[in-house]
């Protein structure tokens, strides 16, 4: 008889299904477009106009690391609250609703960029991820990401809700260690996401409308990166879970501490968010000295991610001992290279802890000048969204997707090569774009090499850096591909049962080691708020003082085509003005 | 098989990776690997590899 | 309470409770990167700043 999560909660696995298609879509069209890019700009293919590469860009970037990786988050939160709460969430339609939200947001936002391939619609927004200003997309864009971040609150006070009727039911018991880290993270999310959604609904939405006429860009900006550095930590934190609950299992072995990872979860809430002003080195208008305090936090935040290398190592250790693995090194033989849902995560981890060394690099603001805007932070990026995290979701998924629909994972050797494609690809890539980074090619063009100007490549030619880059991005996109058509198949793979029950081994250090004040989420969220108004109250008013909450007359700089005073008038009648 | 198909497979990918890195370090250090030369070896590499894995007869076989 | 170490993925051919269990291979792989984490600092050091001259000063 099988024991799988759709057995045991239906309802909640077919939300949880929701999500991961809704997350597979995004990551379908995203891979699609990292694969246009990386044969244009290295002038291999060029299928596409320079100027639409924008567009491309810009949904590259959304889609992938807003919404493939906050869909997978959500599903697999659902999943985890679920699992180590043994309950359903409160009233399901609330979790519909979150869900509904989430999806009219991700269609507008997509519909604003998407619009920008077509001259027929007068909308588009081509402002990148990261919509700095003076850059201006269509309204429809801003208020789509509105709605989305408005949807993973809800989504959060969901869980929160959860837990509560778990919590009055079952009074006294530690907080189950999967729902702590959802959360926790929840609660990061929330600290961080304000930053966002005030720039966005306080200033680049007004303007964008046209009822304020200008923009500090700087307050902007460092309001975007409030946001902008807990998010990356949003994307990861669902993949240490996966690391932390899953990976030991799947090693044959259990946790090894509990507390530890407890500690680990909470330094993400006190240490994400004071550190945003660390994508700002380069930025004028910020003072050194925040600066220098923005990375003396980012260098404290190395300590979860190094807690995690050994925990999860440890874990891992665990099960290899228990089967049969001996020696200092010869564990590692012992471990089940041969199941994808271990191996892809267990390589994503590897590409984790060499890629944080990039991140250092970032960090420090010195070496930061070196590589700034250089196609080295791209290179960052990859190995670790990227990978870290893309892969992790592509191989907890041969896990959870049985687990999700009762039917067993199809071409479990395939997907062991899966994985490991991702792994070679992502290596060739990120090396040339870690290499071009060097040499000083920037990031975000399609145009990366000027007329009379030739780079002083350190090995090899610019014409082999540009190849690597195209292969591996190859790589990866039949990766992708690989791994959605493994996903179809598995789908419509019934009459099947799974190969593995849902069943999660307790950890070898359990609750009862940690002292209870970990659990104390009230007393973590203060602390989190005094290091917050530590690092940005003053660089806030500094920057509000110098350029004023509307910025020193700053004008648009629209990439969407439609007359603003048209839109004005479109938009006040139809909120009845 | 001194090495399962999938402990195999793992070890070349991991090969492929050292390859790509160390050309990169080697080049710093003035010794200049062409493509073609990177790619001969690791053909070398890894099928002297793929040799030893298959056609020694120690006694694990998965 | 039952051990519910037990599952079809990975079955494990002995137990090894917490007492028992000492992490000598983490401690070795976590040496190893360290000993890798050195090699890229004396790397990044050695490349980017001994090995680049100073800015050249040009005077018109």
């Amino acid at each position: 008889m099988s024991n799988t999560f759709v057995d045991a909660y239906p309802k909640q696995a077919r939300i949880i299904r929701q999500a991961f298609l809704t997350s597979f879509i995004a990551l379908a069209i995203g891979a699609f477009f990292g694969l246009i890019q990386a044969l244009h700009r290295t002038n291999i293919l060029r299928a596409i106009e320079s100027p639409t590469y924008y567009t491309v860009l810009t949904g590259h970037g959304v889609f992938l690391v807003i919404t493939f990786t906050i869909f997978f988050l959500v599903g697999v939160y659902q999943w985890a609250v679920t699992e180590s709460l043994e309950r359903g969430p409160v009233d399901m339609r609330f979790t519909w609703g979150w869900y509904g939200l989430m999806l009219t947001g991700t269609m507008l936002a997509a519909f604003a960029i998407l619009a920008g391939f077509t001259d027929a619609i007068d909308v588009s927004a081509d402002v990148l991820f990261t919509f700095y200003a003076p850059l201006q997309g269509h309204p429809i864009f801003y208020i789509g990401l509105v709605v989305f971040v408005v949807g993973t609150w809800l989504a959060g006070a969901d869980w929160f809700r959860t837990w509560l009727a778990w919590k009055g039911e079952n009074p006294g018991k530690r907080i189950p260690l999967p729902t702590f880290m959802v959360l926790t993270t929840m609660i990061m999310w929330y600290i961080s996401s304000i930053g966002v959604a005030v720039a966005i609904l306080a200033f680049i939405l007004p303007w964008s409308i046209g009822i304020v006429e200008s923009i500090n860009p700087t307050l902007t900006r460092t309001l975007f990166w409030y946001f902008g550095h807990p998010v990356v930590y949003f994307w990861l934190l669902p993949a240490y879970l996966m690391w932390y609950i899953l990976l030991p299992k799947l090693s044959g072995g259990r946790l090894f501490s509990d507390p530890l990872a407890r500690v680990v979860f909470i330094l993400f809430i006190l240490l994400s968010t004071p550190v945003g002003i660390h994508h700002q080195y380069l930025d004028p208008g910020i003072a050194e000295g925040f600066k220098y305090i923005a990375m003396t936090n980012t260098m404290f935040l190395l300590l979860p991610s190094l807690l995690t290398a050994f925990t999860v190592v440890a874990s891992m250790e665990h099960g290899a001992r228990q089967r049969g693995g001996k020696g200092y090194f010869g564990w590692l033989k012992a471990l089940p290279w041969r199941e994808p849902a271990f191996t892809g995560m267990a390589l994503a981890g590897m590409v984790f802890a060499f890629g944080g060394f990039t991140g250092i690099v970032n960090a420090g603001m010195n070496i930061n000048y070196l590589v700034h805007n250089s196609l080295w932070v791209p290179g960052h990026i990859h190995t670790q969204v990227g990978t870290a995290v893309a892969l992790t979701f592509m191989a907890g998924s041969y896990w959870l997707i049985p687990q999700l629909t009762g039917n067993r994972l199809v071409g479990r050797g395939i997907a062991l090569f899966q994985v490991v494609l991702w792994f070679v690809g992502i290596v060739i890539m990120t090396n040339a774009m870690y290499r071009g980074g060097l040499i000083g090619m920037p990031r975000r063009t399609a145009e990366p090499e000027y007329e009379g100007f030739n780079y002083e490549v350190a090995a090899g030619s610019v014409g082999e850096l540009n190849a690597q880059v195209a292969l591996g991005g190859t790589l990866l996109f039949v990766s992708t591909m690989i791994f959605l058509a493994l996903m179809i198949l598995t789908l419509f793979n019934g009459e099947s049962e799974p190969i593995d029950n849902r069943t999660i081994p307790a950890p070898l250090s359990g609750p009862e080691d940690s002292p209870p004040v970990l659990d104390n989420l009230k007393l973590w969220v203060a602390i989190a708020a005094v290091l917050v108004v530590l690092a940005y109250v003053i660089p806030l008013a500094s920057i509000v003082s110098r350029g004023g909450l509307f910025g020193p007359d700053i004008g648009p700089f629209p990439v969407f085509v439609e007359p603003v005073s048209l839109l004005i008038e479109t938009v006040l009648v139809s909120i009845g003005w | 098989m001194r090495l399962s198909w999938p402990q195999l497979l793992i070890v070349i990918a991991l090969l492929i990776v050292i390859l790509v890195e160390l050309r990169t370090v080697l080049a710093f250090f003035e010794i200049h690997l062409s493509v073609t030369a990177t790619a001969v070896l690791a053909v070398v590499v890894i099928g002297a590899l793929v040799l030893w894995t298959v056609l020694s007869s120690a006694d694990r076989s998965e | 309470m039952s051990d519910r170490n037990t599952h079809e993925l990975s079955a494990p051919d002995q137990t090894i409770d917490h007492d028992e269990y000492d992490p000598v291979g983490t401690l070795a792989l976590i040496l190893l990167y360290f000993l890798v984490l050195v090699l890229m600092w004396l790397f990044t050091y050695f490349i980017e700043f001994l090995g680049n001259d100073p800015t050249p000063v040009i005077i018109v």
